[in-house]
């Protein structure tokens, strides 16, 4: 028997996202038309019954706090465990792409110390993945190891996310950037308790610093072990990886293999009522999201709630955030629509597949 | 805590047998309506609305469905501190038990409930109507005559007043005459079965009426003419919003086909989106596909729509696989339309299934198909 608790990191900013992610931390970025990143994470521990969880919360806050609320989609508003709500430091705003800020950790050590869990469960929320963490935890108990990471074979090279160098089963070093067909940190792993205390404890002077920057110096003292998951995942960093992972849904098997698995992905709930498709509307190949009006066309696109889409208006290969209007006439290609913005008659705006327009939330 | 002003009793135990093979598995108010609704969530959001923050709802028909949907009235914001939903299904006594004998009988059995909350006012509901209305208008006009009872009421067309409870009430709105589906009806006047009584009234009332050999121990037939008999204050209250009955498979396919016809469907979104609250289910958005042709419909999140839907309500989890049509037709939570089947003017129940090729409907009949039936190419089900 060992038990878990979580925590969930959104302390982080990226230069890349910076019109999307500029006030709303990546977490609280909405994805696939209804969730929001931190739903992935949030859902994954659901699933595996760990229902401990410390969100790690970024200087702007807001968003994220409205979101997750009192964690009750994810069954977290519970009296044993449940949700709790851990302010971060500043310097996640400032210390680009830093996920894990050791003074983070050190600041809500309450969480920790209150714990009775063998096992600390760490992940970042800017990855979509679906990762076993009930084995995960697993292979991490049998192997008596002190830490165990998360990685996958890359896909295509990533200058964001780390790469992982092994000798036999026990990771050596971490370096930053991946290149196609080598092992990559996944941002997500599982830590004894009682070797993050130590951690905290030994690197106290420096722990602005992020966690794995300190790790360096410490694989050859430590046991470090790396799990291997080859399901789907997605982690975003820039708005062109953003477009992507998006757009990768609206493929039909995909679309079948990541939603309907008997995996819900749990989300704040919204009563809207179901999409109208008004007659005349030409609608392909697209994810819509209850609450819109659809009377023009739609194609290779993701629409959230409360869109109205005016007869005439054309939108193609683009995603519209929640509560936007595209006016009659207005053509969107290639295009990521924040909230609440309104794309006026006969506008056109066209991005390219390379490179998509982005329209940062609208400022009313 | 502050002493209660008006509870809700919410009559859910009916059969709704005139909705045929729909409510064979689930009772009438769990019956699924609008695409991502259930017809009770109308008059659940109407209590939230109207800041009535304690409902007991009255079930005896086969209610698991309707039980579990309404869970703790979290998704009506009916689970607060001093408050909340409570089932009140038939019990035993050591008398023996006994099935509710009619919609006064099963109020009179929860007096108990009442006089425990012990409100100044109790407002009696049925969950198998789809409406709009604030309550505390209704309690405004009832406190404003010093009633003992109000009966909302809403103009119909004189042919079908027959229909109804009717209702003739002189100027000052004062209750004169009640007749229960009159053959030649006076008036236009027709009761919405939604009743506001004083607490005192009610439960002197109730308490009489259970001695009555003679009584059915309803409302419309016993205890509201047995009040008006005796000088009692009753009087009406109009209402002139949006109200509708779905007691007939004609009716419920009709006021579904309302949510769709709406000359302005902008408006009508906005008129029900921040009213009406449900119980959702998590489902993705929904995925339109390639050769997907859809035109005038209702499309809940979950479905999967990869064929034809026209003119058409898809509730939840539907799928429609490709070169399948869906036309003039209600789709029920999880209902399937396979490759290639044909589903014209067609309630098809939950979870039920035309399997590839198959066809249901000419379009001139409505037919219905029971929750987790399946219409295969030879037409068995």
């Amino acid at each position: 028997m060992y038990s878990i608790d979580s925590l969930v990191f959104t302390n982080c900013e990226f230069e890349g996202l910076s019109k999307l992610a500029g006030n709303r931390t990546v977490a609280a970025l909405p994805f696939w038309g209804k969730y929001r990143m931190i739903d992935f994470p949030l859902s994954n521990l659901a699933w595996n019954e760990i229902t401990t969880i410390g969100i790690i919360t970024p200087y702007k806050y807001r968003s994220i706090i409205d979101h997750v609320g009192s964690g009750k989609p994810w069954g977290l508003d519970r009296k044993i465990g449940g949700l709790h709500i851990l302010p971060g430091t500043v310097w996640g705003y400032s210390n680009a792409n830093s996920r894990f800020i050791l003074k983070d950790i050190e600041n809500n050590k309450i969480f920790l110390d209150r714990s009775s869990a063998d096992y600390v469960l760490i992940t970042a929320a800017n990855t979509v993945s679906a990762v076993d963490y009930a084995d995960l935890v697993k292979h991490h108990h049998d192997s008596k190891a002190d830490m165990t990471i998360v990685y996958k074979v890359a896909e295509s090279n990533n200058e964001y996310m780390s790469e992982v160098r092994m000798s036999k089963d026990k990771v050596t070093s971490m370096h930053h950037g991946v290149k196609k067909g080598q092992p990559m940190f996944l941002d997500c792993f599982v830590i004894n308790r009682r070797t993050l205390y130590n951690l905290l404890k030994y690197y106290k002077a420096i722990n602005f610093m992020d966690l794995f920057d300190i790790l360096g110096s410490e694989f050859n003292k430590m046991d470090v072990r790396a799990y291997e998951y080859e399901d789907y995942s997605y982690s975003i960093f820039t708005e062109k990886q953003y477009f992507d992972a998006n757009m990768d849904l609206l493929c039909e098997e995909k679309y079948a293999k990541l939603m309907l698995e008997g995996r819900t992905i749990l989300t704040k709930q919204h009563d809207h009522m179901p999409t109208k498709f008004v007659e005349g509307c030409e609608v392909k190949r697209s994810i819509v999201q209850d609450g819109s009006l659809i009377e023009g066309a739609v194609e290779n696109s993701i629409i959230s709630s409360n869109v109205i889409i005016e007869r005439g208006a054309k939108v193609t290969n683009s995603i519209i955030f929640q509560g936007c209007v595209i006016e009659a006439g207005a053509k969107v290609d290639h295009a990521i629509i924040d909230r609440r913005n309104v794309v006026n008659k006969r506008v056109s705006i066209k991005g390219t597949k390379g490179n998509p327009f982005v329209m940062g939330k609208a400022q009313k | 805590m502050k002493k209660k002003k008006c509870i809700a009793m919410l009559l859910a135990g009916g059969q709704g047998s005139r909705l045929g093979s729909l409510t064979k598995q689930i009772a009438k108010p769990a019956v699924s309506f609008g695409g991502k609704y259930r017809i009770i969530d109308f008059s659940l959001s109407n209590c939230a609305t109207s800041h009535i923050d304690t409902v007991g709802v009255l079930t005896q028909y086969r209610p698991m469905m309707l039980n579990a949907y309404i869970g703790n009235g979290a998704s009506w914001d009916l689970d607060g501190p001093d408050g909340g939903v409570f089932i009140l299904p038939p019990y035993e006594t050591e008398k023996g038990g006994n099935w509710y004998k009619g919609t006064a009988d099963a109020i009179y059995r929860n007096l108990d409930f009442i006089k425990a909350n012990d409100p100044e006012y109790v407002l009696i509901i049925s969950g198998d109507h789809i409406y709009n209305m604030d309550y505390r208008r209704m309690l405004n006009t009832h406190t404003g005559h010093k009633a003992d009872l109000t009966i909302s009421v809403m103009p119909v067309p004189i042919e079908e007043a027959s229909r109804f409870g009717i209702i003739t009430a002189n100027e000052t709105k004062r209750i004169e005459k009640f007749t229960e589906k009159p053959k030649n009806p006076d008036s236009n006047l027709a009761s919405m079965g939604i009743y506001i009584f004083s607490t005192d009234v009610l439960i002197d009332a109730l308490e009489r009426d259970a001695e009555n050999p003679d009584s059915k121990h309803d409302f419309g037939m016993n205890v509201i003419p047995m009040l008006l008999g005796e000088g009692k204050r009753l009087f009406a209250h109009k209402f002139k919003g949006y109200w509708k009955d779905v007691g007939t498979i004609q009716s419920y396919y009709d006021t579904n086909m309302e949510f769709l016809d709406d000359e302005n469907p902008a408006k009508i979104y906005k008129k029900y989106e921040k009213l009406v609250m449900t119980n959702n289910v998590q489902s993705p958005a929904k995925y339109i596909g390639e050769s997907a042709k859809i035109e005038n419909a209702l499309v809940s999140n979950g479905c999967i729509v990869l064929g034809t839907v026209k003119h058409s309500i898809l509730s939840p989890g539907c799928y429609v696989g490709k070169g399948a049509v869906v036309e003039d037709s209600i789709l029920l939570p999880g209902a399937k339309v396979k490759d290639g089947a044909k589903v014209i003017k067609t309630i098809m129940g939950e979870g039920s299934v035309v399997e590839t090729g198959a066809s249901i409907g000419t379009g001139a009949e409505i037919e219905t198909i029971g929750d987790n039936a399946k219409v295969t190419a030879k037409g068995a089900r």
